[in-house]
């Protein structure tokens, strides 16, 4: 990092954002009308198949997971998640699979199932195969929470105006909207699944922008104070500052990824396979990468050029005024 | 500070927090052999990524399972016949629906089949939008084979319910989930009702069963030339000060047709109002006075009551009112979706984050560390505790948020050590590098602490759900940071008081006064 010049590289910054955003728009609508949505729907709002088998005699689970096993197995068919229920009647189990599955292969599956577990064996249960389409309603939830995370962000910025400047309070702003947009188009390009819970990663994302600039801003700040930086023009004075913020802002993201990280891992041994708290906690580490980077390359080198904007209007007002007014506005 | 009375406070605030933090998250039996302690970490209510969802499948009249359409035909006897007769099986042999109701649709079979789902859908959408509206952190609302609708909500199980150690809390919140899909899945239109027949008029819901089990005759108090939508333009969920009621907005033509109705209802000999939604009544209104105002207020229960009734009737009102009539036979509870022992591995994985921080703070900052690392497990003790009392829900997110407000804890409180570095560096004494580090950094650290405080009030007001959950997660934590952080100073000082190379207590080098010797 010390020897990266991050002022100078805005356009290569852009060109990288926007191919992110522009491949992420990309799959997201080729999967608008392929697969069924422009993100992966997670479990709140997805469509998917199921075997679900009951059954109502004292038996072990493991006997009828074994014979389910197996009947999945012989027709090739492999199931993304198995929920266990107890009912009034007995055990259930639901073995759900994606809509990508086959069809026939399932029911054939789970009539096999069904001869196994069903009122012909002793465990006087049944198997069958249904279809469960998403409907969704909570488009208001979706509205809340979206005025809520503006709502946020515009906070933010009024804080940056009153606590920094309003160079730096645009920079934020922009920050916000790139680290959410980079955000969304990393979870459309990886397909992670997208629930509620992304909802609340996203404010997760501002809020940690909103550190990762106050700690930017703050130390640009209190350098641009400095004798040494006045006489270092606009791009220098942000690369420097930024050497040295970049340590701090990239060990709570490492922190907090690798937070994530150990939540996956143990998420793994929580027997949820590729769904519950690994997609969440994917999503988490997209979240921690898209601010690494927009906070730290994006938007310094966006606020340099806003930046030198502002210090040349400020030396033209300057050069308006001559003597001791001249000098008073040089000093402010 | 001296010795003594720093030796005792540190001893007082380390013994109290280890209890606090050993109450807080160890679960154990007691030497009875019979009764168990749960922590309060186990009491606090997770979402549905930890304990499960309770869930259930509406059936429309006409629609049976294959389940029981298999047990009755393998009986073989007259009913089985009959069920041959009567039932066709849905495209993938699940669902079987009767002949009369697919008749009632179209005469193609197929095309029946297809009416059918259409219902469903639309119900199932009407649905989803109902229980939004219920402020779950997470729900879905399935079509399944385009013959039934599946609901799932979440169980909100605290970990001690979830692992069968808790049966009470387990018992109470199965019956709130089977309650609130008991009410949310009502189908029929909402009338105001009264059992005096000249304030109200006969109409198809005549005779009602209330929720007393006594059969009561109603009468729909509101004239037919209205709709109900005239009326109440909605009913939203209201709590003050530990009371829960249904809110009531009526429109201006509804103020004036209320006002009239409450007026001749107060002097009858019946002073309720029932609210009904097709045959069942939800809640009463008691009317001892004229009702003027553009609304008012029914008391609920409890929260979950209110929350439920609010729901339905709004939802009711606002044309969420279902085509079909449903039934189902029970609610059923399943393992979390997110695993098993999703709940006790994301403990233990906060465990592993909070030692790796500890032990890096005692390596970098020696004794301040690990007065850093007792900070922290207060801070994770507060937490469990405030989030407990408050009683909100925790779910992944939620999680998430704390992660972030512990992240905030750590940075505030480095942030100040480094800058205290800084200064002692410039041959500061250690006392004077706390002062200048700790007003260096107060600025930045109390308006950070202010923004997202003020952010996380707006989620927690604006975002309903899971988003709100989160806010109030996020200003749990935000006030425990800024709290602790002062807490911290007040111990860093009383610690290292008897110290005698303090520099050498916070980990920090001499090197300005090394100079000078």
């Amino acid at each position: 990092m010390t020897k990266f010049n991050v002022s100078s590289k805005m356009h290569l910054f852009i060109i990288i954002s926007s191919l992110v955003v522009a491949i992420g728009l990309a799959i997201g609508l080729i999967c608008q009308f392929t697969a069924g949505g422009f993100f992966n729907s997670g479990a709140d709002y997805s469509s998917y198949r199921s075997v679900t088998v009951q059954y109502s005699m004292p038996t072990t689970d493991d006997e009828v997971s074994e014979i389910c096993e197996n009947a999945f197995e012989s027709h090739g068919v492999s199931y993304y998640l198995a929920t266990e229920a107890e009912n009034a009647g007995g055990d259930e189990i639901e073995y759900r699979f994606s809509l990508s599955a086959d069809e026939s292969a399932l029911i054939a599956a789970a009539q096999e199932i069904d001869s196994a577990v069903g009122i012909g064996s002793g465990l006087l249960g049944s198997a069958s195969y249904s279809e469960h389409t998403a409907a969704f309603g909570g488009m208001n939830d979706m509205m809340y929470a979206g005025i809520a995370l503006a709502a946020a962000v515009v906070f933010q910025f009024i804080y940056f105006v009153i606590r920094y400047k309003l160079t730096m309070a645009a920079a934020a702003f922009v920050a916000d909207l790139h680290n959410l947009l980079i955000y969304f188009a990393l979870l459309a390009i990886t397909r992670v699944q997208v629930s509620v819970s992304v909802v609340a990663i996203s404010v997760f994302v501002v809020l940690l922008t909103m550190i990762g600039c106050g700690i930017l801003f703050s130390k640009m700040r209190s350098d641009f104070r400095n004798d040494s930086f006045k006489a270092m023009p606009s791009f220098e004075q942000v690369d420097e500052s930024l050497r040295e913020g970049f340590k701090p802002v990239t060990i709570i993201n490492v922190v907090l990824a690798s937070a994530f990280v150990l939540l996956l891992v143990f998420s793994l041994f929580a027997g949820s396979g590729v769904y519950g708290l690994f997609m969440p906690c994917i999503s988490g580490i997209l979240a921690v990468i898209a601010c690494q980077y927009g906070t730290l390359m994006f938007t310094p080198s966006v606020y340099s050029r806003l930046k030198q904007h502002a210090d040349n209007y400020a030396a033209k007002r300057v050069s308006k005024y001559s003597g001791a007014k001249k000098a008073a506005k040089s000093a402010e | 500070m001296g010795k003594i009375k720093s030796a005792i406070i540190t001893v007082i605030v380390t013994l109290a927090t280890l209890v606090l933090f050993l109450f807080g998250v160890v679960s154990c039996g007691l030497p009875d052999g019979v009764h168990r302690y749960n922590s309060i970490l186990s009491n606090i209510h997770l979402g549905s990524e930890f304990t499960g969802d309770a869930y259930t499948t509406l059936l429309p009249e006409g629609v049976i399972t294959s389940e029981e359409y298999n047990f009755t035909v393998a009986e073989e006897g007259d009913k089985a016949a009959e069920y041959e007769e009567t039932y066709v099986a849905s495209a993938s042999g699940a669902y079987y629906v009767d002949r009369d109701v697919l008749e009632g649709y179209s005469s193609d079979t197929q095309s029946a089949f297809a009416a059918l789902a259409s219902e469903v859908e639309s119900d199932a959408a009407k649905l989803s939008q109902r229980i939004s509206a219920r402020n779950y952190t997470s729900y879905s609302v399935n079509v399944v084979d385009g013959c039934a609708i599946r609901v799932n909500v979440p169980t909100n199980f605290t970990y001690a319910a979830y692992t069968g150690n808790d049966v009470t809390s387990l018992t109470d919140d199965l019956l709130y989930a089977s309650t609130a899909l008991g009410y949310l899945t009502l189908g029929g239109e909402l009338t105001l009702r009264n059992t005096v027949s000249s304030l109200g008029q006969w109409d198809s819901v005549s005779s009602s069963q209330s929720q007393d089990e006594h059969e009561t005759v109603t009468y729909n108090i509101i004239s037919s030339k209205y709709d109900i939508s005239d009326i109440i333009s909605g009913f939203s969920y209201y709590a003050v000060g530990g009371s829960y009621a249904v809110r009531v907005n009526l429109t201006s033509l509804g103020r004036e047709v209320i006002s009239e109705k409450t007026t001749a209802i107060a002097e009858s000999d019946d002073t309720y109002i029932r609210f009904y939604v097709g045959g069942t009544s939800i809640i009463n209104l008691t009317c001892e006075s004229a009702i003027t105002e553009g609304s008012f207020y029914i008391e609920a229960s409890d929260e979950e009551t209110a929350r439920n009734y609010a729901a339905l009737l709004n939802s009711a009102v606002n044309g969420g009112e279902l085509a079909l009539e449903y039934s189902y036979d029970e609610v059923v509870y399943g393992t979390a979706v997110s695993g098993e022992n999703a709940a006790m591995f994301t403990a233990i994985a906060a465990l592993v984050i909070f030692a790796a921080l500890a032990v890096y703070a005692v390596a970098r900052y020696k004794k301040l560390g690990l007065l850093f690392a007792l900070m922290a497990l207060l801070f994770c003790s507060a937490m469990i505790a405030v989030i407990y009392l408050v009683g909100t829900t925790l779910t992944m997110a939620g999680v998430f948020m704390w992660l972030l407000t512990f992240a905030l804890f750590t940075i505030s409180n480095f942030w100040a050590y480094e800058s205290i570095r800084k200064e002692s560096q410039a041959g500061r004494t250690i006392q004077a590098s706390v002062k200048r580090g700790y007003r260096n950094t107060l600025a930045g650290i109390l308006d950070t602490h202010i923004v997202i405080a003020v952010i996380s009030v707006m989620l927690a007001l604006i975002g309903v759900g899971e988003v709100a959950a989160c806010g109030m997660v996020l200003l749990i934590g935000t006030l425990a940071s800024y709290l602790l952080y002062w807490f911290t100073r007040f111990m860093w000082y009383t610690t290292m008081s008897p110290a005698r190379d303090k520099y050498k207590f916070c980990g920090f080098k001499r090197e300005a006064f090394e100079d000078d010797d």
